[in-house]
């Protein structure tokens, strides 16, 4: 390997593990956000698929955030275990209007995450020089991109007064509106508008 | 990486088309990989060109990708004409409205692939997959309800989403990296809403796996 490829892998390697931090970071913050909603009022009388999803989706948001720690400590670099700081200030000034918001508010919180997430990782992709690194964030965002459609779903009917379709499957399908499937849809590619900084998770 | 699934699905009728072949017998593939700055909400640009590794096997990963695309197109289509007249019963309006939009969709899929295959000095694929297309015609009309529906179409776009999963994994070119991933989680997303119509829990899995992705010579 000449010295310059040699530095260009470096900073290759350099990119991917601020990317894996970046991303892990924003991981664990999902996976506590998913965690705190479990007790709310709102979450505890909604249906019981609500509570399902949201503990679901945070033992995902684990599951991503352990295996980029993985990915970062095997290319040498240092795991992140902490969150997204500038997410987590906005998630911070969004909380204090989630108790009188009802559902709706709660799934805003995560529905702002889930898209930030999600852009990001599909960004990431597009981004990183090493193919196993592309294969892990986008079989992370399209999950992201699943959870974003679930939610958005159930934006669509709670806000439709229809709260008790919020189960498997819904209950009368004739009842739910065409926007319970085409909010969920709304881009025919991924938008990575939202994504967050490639370094502004890196630590180390 | 984990495939992690979270549930458990019994043997469906899905497994059941499986196993026949009646669904898999033909073959989904798709395309891979690259790099390039993509901020809008539509399908990124072409300008940013990366090597190829191997332009003949990126041609076919992005042909065959689009041959899936054109399938899904037709199958929508197909699906929307047998759900108004009625094979499946009164058909929802939200269902309506699903398939619609994933036709527009695929269609508009099949075009940002033949983008790319163009800007390769190519000519673009406008054929649905030949073998899989067999497998539709015969399997929609022995479908009778909005479920059986469901469980046929979230086949085919698991196969479509996990095989653009796995070339992402592979592709070297940076225009068909930037195309295909923003497209695989889009397929998530159908694939989820289909879940939640069968019954199903929509998001099962912690990866995105790649076991029933296509392999890319279905159009050769």
């Amino acid at each position: 390997m000449s010295l310059a490829s040699a530095a260009t892998a470096r900073a290759d390697n350099r990119q991917a593990i601020e990317a894996l931090q970046t991303a892990a970071s924003l991981e664990t913050l999902a996976r506590a956000n998913y965690r705190s909603a479990l007790p709310l009022d709102q979450v505890r009388s909604a249906p019981p698929l609500v509570a399902r999803f949201n503990l679901t989706t945070s033992e995902q948001h684990f599951a991503h955030f352990n295996t980029l720690n993985d990915a970062i400590t095997q290319r040498g670099g240092l795991a992140q275990a902490h969150p997204d700081i500038p997410v987590a200030n906005k998630i911070a000034e969004m909380l204090p209007h989630v108790p009188d918001g009802g559902l709706v508010a709660v799934v805003d919180v995560a529905i702002y995450l889930e898209e930030r997430l999600y852009a990001t990782h599909v960004k990431f992709a597009q981004s990183v020089s090493d193919p196993k690194l592309r294969l892990l964030f986008i079989s992370i965002a399209g999950v992201e991109a699943q959870h974003l459609a679930v939610l958005r779903n159930t934006r669509v009917l709670v806000q439709s007064g229809l709260e008790g379709q919020i189960a498997l499957p819904p209950p009368d399908l004739h009842r739910l509106p065409p926007a319970a499937s085409t909010d969920p849809l709304q881009h025919a590619f991924a938008p990575t508008g939202l994504a967050r900084p490639l370094s502004e998770g890196a630590v180390g | 990486m984990r495939g992690h699934a979270v549930g458990s699905h019994g043997p469906s009728r899905r497994d059941v088309l499986r196993a026949a072949g009646l669904v898999a017998a033909g073959a989904w593939i798709t395309t891979g990989c690259g790099s390039q700055e993509v901020t809008s909400n539509g399908p990124p640009s072409l300008s940013a060109v990366g090597a190829s590794a191997d332009i003949e096997n990126e041609v076919l990963t992005l042909q065959t990708a689009a041959s899936l695309e054109n399938l899904g197109v037709y199958a929508y289509t197909e699906a929307l004409k047998r759900l108004h007249r009625g094979q499946f019963g009164s058909p929802p309006p939200v269902v309506v409205a699903f398939a619609e939009r994933v036709r527009e969709h695929h269609a508009e899929h099949a075009k940002a692939l033949n983008r790319v295959l163009t800007a390769m000095g190519k000519r673009p694929y406008t054929q649905p997959d030949p073998q899989m297309l067999l497998t539709v015609k015969d399997g929609l009309p022995a479908l009778r309800s909005i479920h059986d529906l469901s469980e046929f179409s979230v086949v085919f776009e698991d196969a479509v989403a996990q095989t653009h999963v796995r070339n992402l994994g592979e592709l070297t070119d940076a225009r068909a990296v930037a195309v295909t991933a923003q497209i695989a989680p889009v397929e998530q997303q159908h694939v989820a809403l289909l879940y939640v119509v069968e019954g199903k829990y929509p998001a099962p899995n912690d990866f995105t796996p790649t076991s029933q992705a296509r392999p890319s010579t279905d159009v050769t």
